[in-house]
């Protein structure tokens, strides 16, 4: 099926109802908000630049990877740097009920964070809905888990790092999956817009946020397995046909291995939400599993 | 910002306490951000299209190449 005609760069009506309604509902003396927002615009900014060459210039370049990084790294350190302020700088590891106090190197982890969790959306963005579903169904979880860390008596029932004002994080979230599911009205197969890198890079950038906000990094790995799957299948790919000359995969990302292999789009789509939907529940199973 | 114009105003109309819940206020932004999306979605297509048509017709792969 064709795909082209279909315009790009839909990212920016994510963006656009998301930070209304994040404006309108939240509280706006509450820092995690504005720093979120930051982050979220910020990571946009960079995908809009993204898209912006790709059209202007007819290619499928765009910005240049170390700009593309440079300016990831300049808004991700933005943010790790008020998180640190605001929050303690640990990690809450699931299963062992241990939180890690990182000190300083909590400042590069929540970069990585940021920077691999917008990248691996991106990734993931390559089939109708591919990545608009599974992040909302990740923002879903987070939702669930920031309302929680906010809360006094649940975190400590739940033994979760207690993160005072992160519930407010919570209408973050709802926004997101608001946004979210009203782009994909538009955007399920067969697509009559793409999110470009534009939505791709903010999207997953605020999903990073909000997990860095209530030290729940692991659970974020859990819940986005999905993207976390697409991000490691183009590094396996490119590591194997670099060392060995053969590649382990049809074509990475990995969603379209499956499309070579003779699967339907919709079918690979579908079928990747299923896994994404199981991941997010597992994730929230882990707050039980200390 | 609804939270920081109305809730004050709670002492006089009880209803606005509503507006301290967080899960009141998730839901409705929530409804509100995918209202806006099915409101400005048909416009903001049309405009993309008419912006990034020309260039796709002459044969560009504008997609989500990565």
């Amino acid at each position: 099926m064709s795909k082209q005609g279909t315009p790009t760069m839909g990212g920016l009506l994510i963006l656009l109802t998301f930070t209304l309604s994040t404006l309108l509902w939240a509280d706006l003396s509450n820092n995690f908000i504005w720093l979120g927002l930051m982050l979220t615009l910020g990571y946009g900014l960079i995908g809009w630049l993204d898209d912006h060459l790709k059209i202007s210039k007819q290619n499928s370049k765009g910005l240049a990877g170390r700009w593309k990084l440079l300016l990831q790294l300049l808004f991700g350190g933005i943010a790790a740097v008020g998180l640190y302020q605001m929050t303690e700088p640990m990690v809450d590891i699931p299963f062992f009920n241990f939180q890690w106090d990182m000190g300083l190197w909590y400042l590069p982890f929540v970069i990585f964070v940021l920077i691999g969790t917008s990248n691996a959306v991106n990734l993931t963005d390559g089939l109708d809905g591919l990545a608009v579903t599974p992040t909302f169904m990740v923002a879903i979880a987070l939702a669930v888990v920031v309302y929680l860390s906010g809360h006094a008596h649940f975190a400590k029932y739940l033994m979760i790092p207690y993160v005072p004002g992160a519930g407010e994080l919570t209408i973050f979230c709802g926004a997101m999956v608001g946004a979210c599911l009203g782009f994909l009205w538009f955007n399920t197969y067969p697509a009559q817009v793409f999110m470009g890198d534009v939505g791709a890079l903010a999207l997953g950038g605020a999903l990073g946020f909000v997990a860095c906000a209530v030290h729940q990094q692991f659970l974020l790995a859990i819940a986005g397995g999905v993207f976390v799957l697409e991000a490691v299948s183009v590094i396996v790919q490119v590591a194997s046909f670099k060392l060995t000359g053969k590649r382990v995969f049809r074509m990475a990302p990995i969603h379209h291995h499956y499309e070579l292999k003779g699967w339907a789009e919709p079918k690979v789509i579908v079928r990747f939400w299923i896994i994404s939907l199981i991941l997010a529940l597992v994730a929230l199973s882990t707050l039980k599993i200390r | 910002m609804l939270y920081n114009l109305l809730y004050p105003l709670a002492d006089q109309y009880s209803l606005f306490n509503l507006f301290q819940y967080i899960t009141f206020r998730t839901v409705y932004a929530l409804i509100t951000s995918l209202v806006l999306c099915w409101i400005l979605g048909p416009f903001f297509i049309k405009w993309l299209t008419a912006k990034q048509g020309k260039a796709s017709r002459s044969g560009m792969m504008v997609r989500r190449a990565t």
